[in-house]
């Protein structure tokens, strides 16, 4: 009896962790809400978002500015947290991220591409010209990656490296079109570059919503899978695992999480780096819990990062990527200097 | 219960091959089957090929059925396979590691009958205490166990363990060995295993299976007919005295390498 004790003890505990995260989301949530250039109360909000009524133009601040902008940080960042675990997991690399291994950045490059020349390469509606952009370029990209790791004398390290040089390649690529762009389309590439939730609307949203709800169910019906990933292959298989199979599944789920949550918001840096280490700290990497707290934590630490991005100069709102950038660093600083040691 | 026919492999890197196994026929009788052998002989190359690991030429079958055209998901139905190798990172507990094991049958949430099962093998192997440590931060030799309760879970009717005793102390290796014994006396569990302790090998195999380093069956049968003098010195190249306990299972003393180091 006590044996079924202490595994249902174990789960209790990772669920007990998850509302925890909810719990706090949800807060950050209000708080979002809240801060802007004018600052709503609590109250306020609650007997909008409830009983549809307030004052003056409250209402409409709350359902067409604040409210998508709020919930779009929290799909961006529990988007850009699952992706940051299933790439972590099937590299089985703690540092790799849509962002250190350049995904991030050839999504941007595609992004650029599509609202300087207006050109795709698949012929699609004009408004998702940029995401269809992002998203081939993204997955092109991290396929690279997949195929580099293949290779069997590739350590850990050396696949860090072979995103950094990605990274510069399509930084330098952006940087060309930044170049031959005329000043209109420069400021909004610049401003775009930053990263930056000012410019949501209800159906960015939507979309965005629509991409992480697909591939949640479809990471969450292989959990087992994703979870054996994290053994040694030859074991992987020898528990009837097609490690090839998973691995290809997974580098097109986090390309196309990465490549929407650019599309739409720019680039923003190591949350998909954060999310899922903080997550692996506190429930272990069975992807049961592991994939959806990643995408919980994600979510907070962009919230969090939007928060201080109203708050940090008043009357001014700093574009989120960079707060996500200075936030990240430090910490990425300290995943180098302990996990590094072990790889 | 299982035969090996024409069996040819080759190793291909940068347009080099080696070839591993040309025509090989080899047959493994019910019971305990060891495979003894020099470095390189192909020993795991062998077990690789029964799971279905590798792409060979030839055919193999077990109790009559094809497993070279056999589906991966069918095979593991009733195999199970260990292979050699080492793990050092993960953050999974012992108790998911093992879980693991049961990977196709899992559903969302664990059955009580799932948690019995996996509880049960920990305690069978003297690890139950490690069951909810993470397994990165295990010896070596519990690392090993974990894997070996991971195969043993699946309740298998074929075990294919590779190197099983590898990292173990003498105490564990000899429990694994009862241990496999008892599984196979009471499930009539088959079971094929590479080892490289002769004597250990002697003590317990139904039957052993000698390769040597061209990947040719040198000989096979019991033990007390297989261990020779003459095979150590021409399979392994050493000089050794083999002696028989009350039993007639044969004790092998090395002496010397039969070449100049």
């Amino acid at each position: 009896m006590s044996n079924r004790d202490s595994y249902n003890k174990l789960i209790k505990n990772r669920i007990i962790i998850i509302s925890i995260f909810l719990a706090a989301l949800a807060v950050l949530f209000l708080f979002n809400i809240s801060t802007g250039s004018s600052s709503i109360s609590i109250k306020e909000i609650l007997k909008v978002l409830i009983f549809n009524e307030g004052d003056n133009n409250t209402p409409l601040i709350i359902k067409d500015i604040r409210l998508p902008m709020a919930l779009m940080a929290i799909a961006v960042g529990a988007a850009l947290g699952i992706g940051g675990c299933e790439i972590q997991t099937i590299l089985r690399n703690p540092i790799a991220s849509p962002y250190t291994l350049g995904i991030s950045a050839a999504a941007s490059f595609g992004a650029a591409l599509g609202l300087i020349l207006n050109a795709s390469i698949f012929k699609v509606s004009e408004t998702l010209v940029v995401t269809v952009n992002a998203f081939v370029f993204a997955f092109i990209v991290a396929g690279a990656i997949y195929l580099f790791s293949l290779q069997k004398q590739i350590g850990k390290t050396a696949i860090i490296l072979f995103g950094i040089a990605l990274n510069f390649l399509f930084n330098a690529l952006t940087m060309i079109l930044q170049y031959i762009a005329d000043e209109d389309q420069l400021q909004s590439l610049i401003f775009w570059n930053f990263g930056s939730l000012l410019k949501t609307t209800w159906s960015k949203f939507y979309i965005v919503l629509f991409v992480l709800v697909v591939c949640f169910l479809i990471l969450f019906k292989n959990a087992w899978k994703l979870t054996a990933m994290t053994l040694d292959d030859a074991k992987a298989k020898s528990i009837g695992v097609d490690t090839g199979k998973v691995r290809r599944l997974a580098i097109l789920i986090s390309s196309l999480l990465s490549a929407v949550a650019v599309s739409f918001v720019g680039t923003i840096g190591f949350v998909g780096l954060i999310a899922p280490h903080i997550a692996r700290q506190l429930t272990g990497e069975d992807q049961r819990f592991f994939m959806p707290l990643s995408g919980l934590v994600g979510a907070f630490v962009l919230s969090f990062a939007f928060l201080v991005s109203k708050i940090i100069i008043p009357g001014v709102i700093l574009p989120i990527g960079l707060v996500t950038a200075i936030i990240g660093i430090p910490f990425f600083i300290t995943i180098i200097f302990t996990k590094m040691r072990t790889m | 219960m299982l035969k090996v026919r024409d069996l040819s492999f080759a190793y291909k890197k940068r347009g080099k091959s080696h070839q591993v196994f040309k025509n090989l026929n080899v047959e493994f009788k019910e019971g305990l089957n060891v495979i003894l052998g020099p470095n390189g002989a192909g020993k795991s190359t062998l077990i690789k090929s029964i799971f279905g690991l590798l792409k060979y030429e030839g055919e193999i079958f077990y109790k009559d059925k094809s497993l070279t055209t056999m589906k991966m998901e069918d095979k593991i139905k009733f195999m199970s396979y260990l292979p050699q190798m080492d793990l050092d990172t993960s953050t999974l507990t012992v108790f998911e590691m093992v879980m693991l094991g049961r990977l196709p049958d899992l559903g969302y949430k664990m059955s009580d009958e799932d948690i019995d099962l996996v509880m049960n093998i920990l305690d069978t192997l003297n690890i139950k205490y490690l069951a909810f440590r993470n397994f990165g931060e295990l010896s070596g030799g519990q690392k090993k166990l974990v894997f070996i309760a991971q195969t043993l879970v699946r309740t298998p009717k074929l075990i294919l363990m590779d190197e099983p005793v590898n990292s173990l102390d003498l105490q564990k290796q000899l429990e694994l060995c009862q241990l496999l014994e008892k599984v196979k006396e009471k499930e009539k569990v088959d079971i094929i295993l590479i080892l490289h302790d002769i004597n250990l090998a002697c003590r317990y195999a139904d039957h052993l299976i000698i390769i040597d380093e061209n990947g040719l069956p040198f000989s096979s049968g019991e033990s007390r007919n297989v261990i020779t003098e003459e095979m150590l010195e021409r399979v392994y190249g050493v000089k050794a005295e083999v002696n028989y306990d009350k039993k007639g299972i044969p004790l092998v003393s090395p002496l010397c390498s039969v070449r100049a180091v």
